[in-house]
């Protein structure tokens, strides 16, 4: 498979020696279909998410899981939305929030067959559910049982913390800044931007995204805020990371 | 990627069964890779309507921990494998037998270091007033408010089964072995006297709160007739029956206990199964300085070899307690 980079030209400016090359000949055919994919399968994981009653977190778990799984393996290779019920399964068991195989195949095969009956307790099912079980240690046997995930939810919380103690009390009830930087963060997980960043760069991108489209205005210091908050991150990351969010929001119009 | 698995199965040469527990079986191996002996747990995949539910949650948790804990006095995971529906974690290799809290789970490495294993019930411990289940920690290591049913406890549950352990260490046999949850609540308020509400309060609100008989209890002295005061101190703490003003790790840790003399055995002189004592002795000649906390403790006292069971006499160190030796 392509380094994941080589989807996203902004990412490339960091390496520059390839991106010269990369960026001529833009994305090819194949990478912008398999991102299409996979932006579908996260669309379906995040449904599943909300009909299941999920916490923000075992989604985001399920999707990082589902973006490892095929930075190893090929689209081709594997049934992208099986893998993907499967890493529902596992996220609700790596978080503590155990998920029955029975409702993730009946919320999926409604989703699939809207208006449909539930199926049947038959062979078809129990060959799902065995198939599901089955690409659920696939999943564990490609990802080396590493699925242990540190998400960038408990920065952001951090950093809205800080960052509203720093603004006028009246400005900020003004302005949804936190609740834009929380669906931009729940968003960026349709494309595998939560596999290629630290959590805590991503965490401030996301936020700066927030303050930058609500025209806040931060007390100017010696540092820049995002730096007094987090202090390896560069404007360079931070650019990265918004490129890429703007892509799957880009991706979304061609998705419908 | 299927050949990838088949490599790493090879990887591991059998050598040798070491027990089986109730969730898993051990095997000692070989790792062809580096040539070092390895102990291999292979989790029970179970009845088959548990291998339909696929990985094993509890596996999974300790699979989990283990890949985040570094620790000297953690049990190393090296490597997971898994083929078809087997899962198989691969640790260092421990001197003592291998399967929470109690003296089975803590196993020494060749240098006598202390190794915790099992962390197959641990779950990473969040905001200390999450809900967690009851039915933890094997019962004779098992608090009084964990009997109780309480569901929001904290480290505390851990500081209990330490006391344990170290009441086991001092008489070579469990301290208060219940058969059940009640017989454990009544042995451990027949050694330490029933608690009131005035000793434990909130206690009569605990989910499974039971009214026992008033107990007198014994004197810790009574009971480890041959533990200084210093010790008796700590274990004092350790049972103390109000969860929240038990005695901490790192209170624990500072007392008096663990400065006084004699010092402890260092690791590597501490004798170990099918290891004789001579041998141990000229080892412990080449000469194994240690310092804790600017406490020399090079001269140690002479190693007592009072009991058959070595596995505890090796945690006692040099401090000899039975009134034999």
């Amino acid at each position: 498979m392509d380094a994941p980079s080589s989807r996203y030209p902004a990412a490339l400016n960091r390496a520059p020696g390839i991106a010269g090359r990369r960026e001529s000949c833009g994305e090819t055919e194949a990478d912008a279909r398999n991102t299409k994919t996979h932006f579908r399968v996260c669309r379906f994981i995040m449904e599943l998410g909300v009909k299941l009653c999920m916490r923000s977190v075992p989604v985001a778990t399920a999707c990082v899981l589902y973006h490892r799984f095929f930075k190893r393996a090929s689209v081709g290779a594997y049934e992208p939305y099986l893998v993907a019920m499967s890493c529902v399964y596992l996220a609700g068991k790596v978080e503590e929030q155990h998920i029955r195989t029975r409702d993730i195949i009946n919320v999926s095969h409604r989703y699939f067959n809207s208006g449909s009956c539930p199926l049947e307790c038959d062979k078809e099912f129990w060959e799902l559910r065995d198939s599901v079980v089955q690409c659920e240690l696939l999943v564990l046997r490609q990802l080396n049982f590493h699925v242990s995930v540190e998400h960038p939810h408990k920065y952001l919380l951090h950093y809205l913390l800080s960052v509203s103690s720093l603004v006028n009390r009246h400005a900020w009830s003004r302005t949804p800044v936190a609740e834009t930087s929380w669906a931009l963060l729940r968003d960026c997980y349709h494309g595998d931007t939560c596999i290629r960043h630290t959590p805590q760069h991503i965490a401030i991108a996301t936020l700066y995204l927030a303050i930058n489209s609500y025209g806040v205005e931060l007390p100017v210091g010696e540092k820049e805020w995002w730096q007094a908050l987090c202090d390896d991150v560069t404007k360079e990351d931070i650019d990265t990371i918004i490129s890429e969010l703007l892509q799957l929001y880009d991706m979304e119009a061609k998705c419908i | 990627m299927a050949q990838d698995v088949k490599v790493r199965a090879k990887r591991y040469e059998k050598l040798d069964f070491l027990g089986e527990g109730q969730f898993a079986t051990v095997y000692k191996a070989r790792d062809r890779t580096n040539d070092t002996i390895v102990a291999i747990k292979k989790i029970k995949v179970g009845h088959r309507t548990e291998a339909k539910d696929g990985i094993n949650r509890t596996a999974l948790r300790e699979i989990k921990l283990l890949q985040e804990l570094h620790h000297p006095n953690i049990i190393g995971l090296l490597d997971a494998f898994g083929h078809k529906s087997n899962i198989s974690l691969v640790f260092d290799f421990m001197e003592t037998d291998l399967e929470d809290l109690k003296p089975n789970n803590l196993l020494l490495d060749g240098s006598g270091v202390l190794k915790l294993a099992d962390f197959g019930l641990a779950k990473s411990f969040g905001s200390p007033s999450r809900v967690y289940t009851h039915q933890v920690v094997t019962r004779w290591y098992r608090s009084p408010e964990l009997l109780f049913g309480a569901r929001m406890y904290g480290v505390g549950v851990d500081m209990w089964a330490v006391g344990c352990i170290l009441a086991e260490l001092l008489l070579r046999i469990p301290f208060m072995a219940g058969d059940s949850d009640l017989d454990q609540l009544t042995k451990i308020f027949e050694a330490l006297g029933t608690p009131t509400e005035e000793t434990w309060p909130g206690m009569s609100n605990l989910p499974d709160y039971v009214c026992f008989k008033q107990f007198p209890g014994t004197p810790l002295e009574h009971i480890f007739s041959a533990a200084g005061d210093d010790l008796l101190e700590l274990l004092e703490g350790l049972f103390t029956f109000n969860p929240s003003t038990r005695t901490t790790a790192t209170q624990a840790l500072k007392s008096s206990y663990f400065s006084n003399r004699p010092a402890p055995t260092p690791g590597p002189q501490l004798p170990r199964p099918n290891c004789p004592p001579d041998a141990l002795r000229e080892k412990e000649a080449v000469g194994h300085k240690r310092k804790i906390e600017g406490l020399d403790t090079s001269e140690e006292q002479p190693l007592c070899f009072c009991s058959e069971a070595p596995f505890l006499q090796l945690n006692c160190g040099s401090k000899c307690f039975t009134e034999s030796c």
